[in-house]
């Protein structure tokens, strides 16, 4: 396949098909993460397990068991998509497992693991400046290095969420805006904070190896924001802000090959400015 | 006629969440009686309802699992509601959350209308959680508990942050449906006056135990009056 949809507009879909699917798909899945998170007054829990998967890549990099330069290959790759994905699911498990009383910590948690992920990941290779390169080149927003194992997982991951909300909606909403209240209804909190740990990590996780922290941030956050300015409910906001994202992400795709610039980044840029848009509009009206 | 079996009991239980807060405590909580557990900031109050609620777990002694374990049948007002209030969040979907996932969309919409208007507040229903007074909330949180259909109503601290009308508006309305529908209500609180005025029990804690009993015996207490403030007045 070799077409150019609509003319000069649209990426080569042979060369950057998977690529541009698996941004999009992530693109949907992560802003309802993302919302939860919101609504648990965990905002940068993302970035900190986002981190958290930058140490798992530093620490693989540093015991040698994947080489620097074979980033994009098959199987150094996949070590470090490996280390990522466990290094953010136990973080992930563990900065969202709430007990009563413990709502105002929560963030802090967040953020101490955020700043030791880091600390930790620039110790471990202080004397290796090419995986000091090849974690920066995982950090920076490369959706261009996702492959067809990239679409699997985060269509995989959009289903498993998908089914989640459509089976257990009230159930998790319940557990995202008051935990405690919802322990004392019978919502097993704690099997809920390990399975939301896990989706979260794992989603997390992969995305950060596939298309960088700042579009995995971005778009767990920025889409939401932007929803929630012109909505009036939970559930349209829900329901908005994986659109936001897509479209957001279909947009940067399309505009960093017209214009020649890095895609995520792009996509992270619209996003923003749709959110302050969507603000702006608001306090007008 | 035998009395109805207690939706709460105690019997020497000793609470806290790293240490022995409270000890020995021995209380039982049926159908239709309105409780008030009382004491200073820190004495325990949370602790104990959270585990005599089962979400705690007891040091020692023995807490019955609440309402013979049917977590259906009970409703819970924390103390700081998070209510969401990130994102928009009408007053319906609140309260939805907390109705089980297999109750058809017809009943949740029937429970949601039922428990907004008998706290009054029916005309709030799709208004944004975000844009209420705190007063307009702390009903929001209170009809979601009664949503569920409890017959366990617990409180802590409803009357936090309210000026005193509203606060005895909102015992004498939860008073009313105590009375209709047979409800155990239990409150934690720092009010004396609303103790006096709606409780049958009443538990006092301080200072590591807890006295429980009907609300005659329990709130004539000077040492009690002491505690909850009246020395200030």
């Amino acid at each position: 396949m070799n077409a150019n949809l609509p003319g000069d507009w649209w990426p080569d879909w042979a060369l950057f098909g998977d690529a541009i699917g698996t941004a999009l798909l992530l693109a949907a899945v992560l802003p309802p993460l993302g919302a939860l998170m919101l609504l648990r007054q965990q905002v940068f829990v993302t970035a900190a397990i986002g981190q958290a998967a930058g140490g798992g890549i530093a620490l693989v990099l540093a015991l040698g068991l994947a080489s620097p330069h074979g980033h994009g290959d098959g199987e150094g790759r996949w070590i470090l998509v490996g280390a990522a994905l466990l290094a953010a699911i136990v973080p992930a498990v563990l900065a969202l497992r709430t007990a009563p009383g413990l709502g105002s910590t929560l963030e802090a948690r967040s953020a101490c693991m955020f700043l030791l992920a880091g600390a930790g990941a620039m110790l471990l290779l202080a004397n290796d400046p090419h995986g000091a390169m090849a974690l920066q080149r995982s950090f920076l927003s490369s959706v261009l290095a996702a492959d067809r194992h990239d679409v699997v997982l985060a269509a995989a991951a959009l289903v498993a969420l998908a089914a989640l909300l459509w089976r257990r909606s009230r159930r998790v909403l319940a557990w995202a805006i008051d935990p405690a209240a919802a322990a004392v209804h019978g919502v097993p909190v704690g099997r809920y904070d390990a399975v939301g740990g896990m989706l979260f990590g794992a989603v997390v996780g992969h995305a950060i190896t596939s298309v960088g922290l700042a579009f995995t941030f971005g778009a767990a956050v920025l889409p939401v924001l932007a929803a929630r300015e012109r909505c009036r409910t939970l559930r349209s906001t829900l329901l908005a802000a994986p659109v936001v994202g897509a479209v957001g992400a279909a947009a940067g795709c399309v505009l960093a090959h017209r214009f020649d610039l890095p895609p995520g980044q792009v996509a992270v840029a619209l996003w923003a400015a749709l959110a302050l848009l969507a603000r702006a509009c608001r306090r007008r009206g | 006629m035998s009395d109805p079996p207690p939706l709460l009991a105690a019997r020497r239980l000793a609470c806290g969440r790293r240490r022995v807060l409270l000890r020995d405590v021995d209380l039982e909580v049926r159908p239709g009686e309105a409780w008030f557990v009382l004491g200073g900031n820190g004495a325990g109050k949370s602790t104990l309802l959270l585990t005599l609620l089962g979400v705690l777990r007891p040091l020692a002694g023995e807490a019955l699992p609440p309402v013979g374990g049917d977590r259906a049948a009970l409703g819970y007002v924390p103390q700081e509601p998070r209510g969401g209030l990130a994102l928009p969040c009408t007053v319906a979907e609140l309260l939805a959350a907390a109705l089980p996932d297999r109750l058809p969309g017809a009943e949740v919409v029937a429970r949601v209308a039922a428990a907004l208007a008998a706290l009054g507040i029916g005309g709030l229903s799709d208004r944004d959680l975000r844009h209420l007074s705190v007063g307009e909330r702390r009903r929001a949180f209170v009809a979601r508990a009664l949503a569920r259909q409890p017959r366990l109503l617990a409180l802590d601290e409803p009357a936090a942050n309210l000026d005193r009308g509203a606060a005895r508006a909102l015992a004498a309305d939860l008073d009313r449906l105590r009375r209709e529908r047979g409800l155990a209500v239990v409150h934690v609180a720092h009010d004396l006056d609303l103790a006096r005025r709606f409780a049958t029990h009443a538990a006092w804690v301080d200072a590591g135990r807890v006295v429980a009993g009907p609300a005659d015996g329990i709130l004539g207490r000077a040492d009690l009056a002491l505690a909850c403030g009246e020395e200030r007045r």
